[in-house]
């Protein structure tokens, strides 16, 4: 089974932020944990399985997740409380954790997303069973706005 | 001949994308109508006359696979082009749709470029 590195999860970010949102979200760092990760407006969590399993987890302010859906709808007004905004941000976290389940196991195949689940409103605490402790943070910021990719997963992270 | 297409996606935001990306491409295209899983994406098809179908493969109630299996088991349907444009990426994946009879696959994230270049190889 394949590791999933840091740069493997830069990567993925970056491919898809450039060609669906047409940004290039600078890396902050990859193992640093801030304290304000889960105090952020908006997360989109989509769990895999199969062959391999585990969860990516897509988190940001509820500010910047309205910014992404614009960009993603190409709309400029979009009501943050909207049903665009969760649908936006799920669908990042699915692009995301679609790319990161090929790499952890080659090809995919073997391995099923599930649908994405959106929390609101922050302020949560993150914990996984202590057989799953291979996690991985990956901070990266749009115009100084920072948003986080989490990994968890049932086989060792590099 | 302008085409009729169907853009099957269960993220409402994907359909815009695609539809967004359909339209950069040049085709001739006529009417574009959407659906939110392959059972509202076969409902459609029994409506209306629709000429490509661009399909999510991850959705509730039927996913991508299962749609296409059923637009291939109706003869009344052959013409339809279907082009899957998911997360799906692994090679088995690809030779799955295939095999059920999709015409082409495009992964996520995609650009304007990829759409359209798949488009054209699949009507080739
Ligand atoms: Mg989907």
């Amino acid at each position: 089974m394949p590791t999933v590195t840091s740069h493997d999860i830069y990567e993925a970010v970056q491919g898809i932020f450039q060609s669906m949102l047409g940004v290039n979200p600078q890396l902050v760092s990859l193992e640093q944990e801030d304290e304000a990760l889960h105090n952020q407006g908006i997360a989109a969590i989509v769990g895999y399985a199969g062959e391999s399993d585990g969860s990516v987890i897509f988190t940001c302010s509820l500010e910047l997740g309205t910014i992404l859906a614009g960009l993603m709808l190409m709309e400029e007004e979009v009501d943050p409380e909207s049903e665009d905004v969760d649908d936006a941000v799920g669908e990042i976290g699915n692009m995301i954790a679609g790319q990161l389940k090929n790499l952890v196991c080659e090809g995919g195949d073997e391995v099923q997303l599930s649908i994405p689940v959106i929390v609101r409103d922050g302020n949560y605490r993150l914990s996984v069973p202590s057989s799953y402790d291979r996690w991985r943070l990956t901070c990266f910021h749009i115009d100084g706005a920072p948003f986080y990719v989490e990994m968890v997963s049932s086989e060792p992270l590099e | 001949m302008s085409i009729n297409v169907l853009i099957v996606d269960d993220s409402s935001t994907m359909r815009k994308i695609v539809q967004r990306n359909l339209k950069q491409t040049g085709l001739d295209l006529g009417e574009i109508f959407q659906a939110g899983d392959g059972q509202e994406g076969l409902a459609v098809l029994n409506e209306q006359t629709v000429n490509l179908v661009l399909s999510d493969w991850n959705m509730p109630n039927m996913d991508g696979l299962g749609m296409v299996q059923a637009i291939r088991a109706n003869e009344a349907w052959n013409h339809i082009q279907i082009i899957m444009i998911t997360t799906e990426g692994g090679e088995a994946k690809v030779q799955e749709a295939v095999a059920a009879g999709a015409n082409g696959y495009v992964k996520k994230p995609f650009t304007a470029d990829d759409l359209e270049a798949e488009l054209a190889s699949a009507a080739a």
